[in-house]
């Protein structure tokens, strides 16, 4: 599945229809979520972040957040944040239990528990043992089934994460994960770190495939794929960039309007503005590469530029601030279409088969982009997906999964 | 402490024998106030907090593969409290005599590892770690199960193999990787691992590293259980998986249980 990260409207558009949405506290303080009417898990997967992770923002920048989050009971008091250590393991079981409940009320399809975010290699894991345990006796109670959060920062994974994934595949009654990477020390827009790459796999894999537990990923923007292919259940991702990443500065407020609209091309895992990028590439004759994205919502631009025409012809794809609704549909179809044609094949191989060629391809359109650009490079140069389609391979080599 | 001074120590219990033990304390097998035929650990001072560490594990842990906790308490000796741990006798012979005398019974391996495996399950429960596996902490009873002792005390006693320091407790030769390199929060998967090098070990009659034990510190992967061992390719394949390097790619104990039950005879 393809959960759509709707960090900010609470209510998705009409016209889009992802596999399900991840909602997040700090997107939406208490009293408005309460008042507005969420969507039903009926038709679509429910999550509600509980965002504990973000107990950290500065309420100097990151005012907006902050209250947002402050408004929920689950998240400590700066006091009690000072205090998480000294916490009884029944004030854990009351954090855990307050976040549970209020998502209970939100009709959501699977219920995540909070637990506190590794962000340090020198940190030791001991608290986030307790929260874990805390919280795989809370889950054992509750209904619709938990996801237990887990978060590591990418400068912790390497001292950490094998030492996490140990103790996860040691928990029989653990429910299942909901699992990002904090990457706040990083740049770009997507995580490129080899070691977020190979954590979320291990995790995707050895929690979910072996395991047999259902195993989310968040901010993984689209390497969230290659994690379905190994054992994921589902990858969540956006369109902002808060949406894409796990970055504390993309809750600072700052100055500046509204996103600019760009076309998200799975072929190249790059993302595009229709003016400025598309035009040029369809003059270099190399729209074709771009072809397999065409998708409902970006037809008229392509038929468009085809013509020969611009896509200021198209007003949907018109790059001026906040025309960005067709722009999040296409990425939501793109990306509900890729994921269908990944899940119909057979688990294994077949799923490894479709990751690898995709990134390989992907990696070979980003290089002859580039070589074709090389003087005025594109918005987005795609080039983490070298070092994604190197995890990959590397992760596969090391487990020896057959393709 | 001596087998006389032992005795002034715990007056209720009949101490007939001093076992040889290591730096951690001093060994007697007697006979309890009730009546039961125990083993008497008392703790040397500079152990004491290990030694409350095992008290609390096995005053947990009920279960047939883990020696049964029968009473606890405190000596006074030489003006120092020491904590004493008197745990039942468990008949039948250690695993490492067997090995070295040669008088192991292959075809009884895959209820060993199995009964082991049900009772690292047991202690995991209670989210203890052994630490120790090996094969001298392994008594072999006569219907073939095994019985895990010295649970988490004994990590340094063993003289006989190599035994790093106090800030990684347990015998190199059998210890997981993880917990050859410090890590802490050690879970069953480490059990596992030394697990399966008792279990190789068991069937192939040598450690899978020979002599050279601290190969295993750099070894890329566990040697695989030779073609001709006496053991079904399923006991192979379970001890090969038992000893992987990455700590998730191990069975749980109760996959270990599971996967053997058709080769116990």
């Amino acid at each position: 599945m393809f959960l759509y990260n709707s960090m900010w409207a609470w209510n998705l558009p009409a016209s889009t229809a992802p596999h399900g949405v991840v909602l997040h506290a700090v997107g939406c303080p208490l009293e408005n979520a309460e008042s507005r009417q969420a969507p039903t898990s009926r038709d679509r997967f429910i999550l509600f972040d509980p965002d504990s992770y973000l107990w950290e923002l500065d309420s100097e920048t990151c005012g907006r957040a902050v209250k947002c989050l402050e408004s929920y009971p689950w998240i400590p008091t700066m006091v009690e944040r000072t205090a998480l250590p000294s916490m009884t393991d029944e004030q854990v079981a009351a954090i855990l239990g307050a976040a549970a409940d209020w998502q209970k009320t939100r009709g959501v399809s699977r219920i995540i528990l909070p637990t506190p975010l590794i962000s340090e290699s020198d940190q030791s894991v001991d608290e986030f043992l307790r929260w874990l345990d805390t919280a795989i006796s809370v889950a054992a109670g509750l209904s619709p089934q938990s996801l237990i959060a887990v978060g590591v920062s990418e400068v912790a994974i390497r001292r950490h994460f094998d030492t996490i994934l140990d103790h996860l595949t040691a928990r029989r009654e653990l429910p299942g994960i909901y699992i990002f990477a904090e990457t706040s020390r990083s740049s770009g827009s997507v995580a490129v770190n080899q070691d977020v790459a190979r954590m979320l796999l291990m995790a995707s894999h050895f929690v979910g495939q072996r395991l047999g537990r259902e195993v989310v990923v968040n901010f993984a923007d689209t390497f969230g794929l290659a994690c379905l292919a190994v054992g994921a259940a589902a990858f969540a991702g956006g369109y902002e960039r808060k949406c894409r990443r796990l970055n504390f500065e993309n809750f600072e407020e700052r100055d500046g309007g509204g996103a600019f609209p760009k076309f998200f091309a799975l072929g190249t895992t790059a993302y595009y503005r229709p003016e400025k990028d598309l035009q040029r590439i369809r003059d270099a004759r190399l729209l074709r590469l771009l072809e397999g994205d065409r998708t409902a919502s970006s037809a008229a631009l392509f038929e468009a530029l085809k013509a020969g025409g611009s896509a200021r012809d198209v007003p949907t794809w018109r790059e001026s601030r906040n025309n960005v609704a067709a722009a999040k549909a296409h990425l939501i179809e793109r990306l509900c279409g890729a994921t269908d044609e990944l899940v119909a094949l057979r688990p294994g191989p077949d799923r490894i088969a479709w990751v690898l060629e995709w990134l390989q391809n992907a990696e070979l359109n980003v290089t002859y982009l580039g070589t074709r650009f090389e003087d005025a490079p594109l918005d987005d140069d795609g080039r983490h997906v070298r070092a994604w389609r190197a995890s990959f391979e590397s992760f596969i080599d090391e487990f020896e999964l057959v393709v | 402490m001596d087998l006389a001074e032992a005795r002034d120590c715990l007056p209720d219990y009949r101490l007939t024998q001093a076992i040889p033990a290591g730096a951690q304390g001093s060994v007697f097998r007697g006979t309890a106030p009730d009546g039961t035929d125990v083993v008497v650990k008392i703790v040397s001072g500079s152990w004491a907090e290990r030694g409350e560490r095992e008290i609390q594990a096995l005053r947990l842990i009920r279960h047939p593969s883990i020696v049964r906790l029968v009473d606890y308490g405190s000596v006074t000796f030489r003006g120092q409290s020491l904590p004493f741990i008197a745990t039942e006798f468990v008949g039948g012979e250690n695993l490492r005599n067997e090995l070295d005398a040669g008088t192991f019974d292959v075809s009884t391996a895959p209820l060993l590892i199995a009964s082991l495996a049900d009772g690292l399950d047991a202690i995991w429960a209670q989210r203890v770690v052994h630490r120790d596996i090996k094969p001298e902490n392994t008594i072999v009873t006569p219907d073939g199960r095994g019985v895990l002792v010295d649970l988490g005390v004994a990590r340094c006693l063993d003289m006989t193999t190599l035994t790093v320091g106090a800030g990684s407790p347990g015998t190199l030769g059998y210890m997981s990787p993880e917990q050859a390199r410090g890590e802490r929060n050690l879970t069953t998967k480490s059990d596992v691992y030394s697990l399966g090098v008792t279990a190789y070990e068991a069937v192939v009659g040598d450690h899978p590293f020979g002599r050279n034990q601290t190969a295993m510190l750099r070894a890329s992967r566990a040697p695989l259980v030779p073609a001709q061992a006496r053991c079904s390719p399923i006991v192979a394949d379970m001890i090969g998986a038992m000893m992987e390097l990455v700590p998730a790619m191990r069975p749980m104990p109760s996959d270990i249980v599971a996967a053997l039950a058709g080769e116990v005879v």
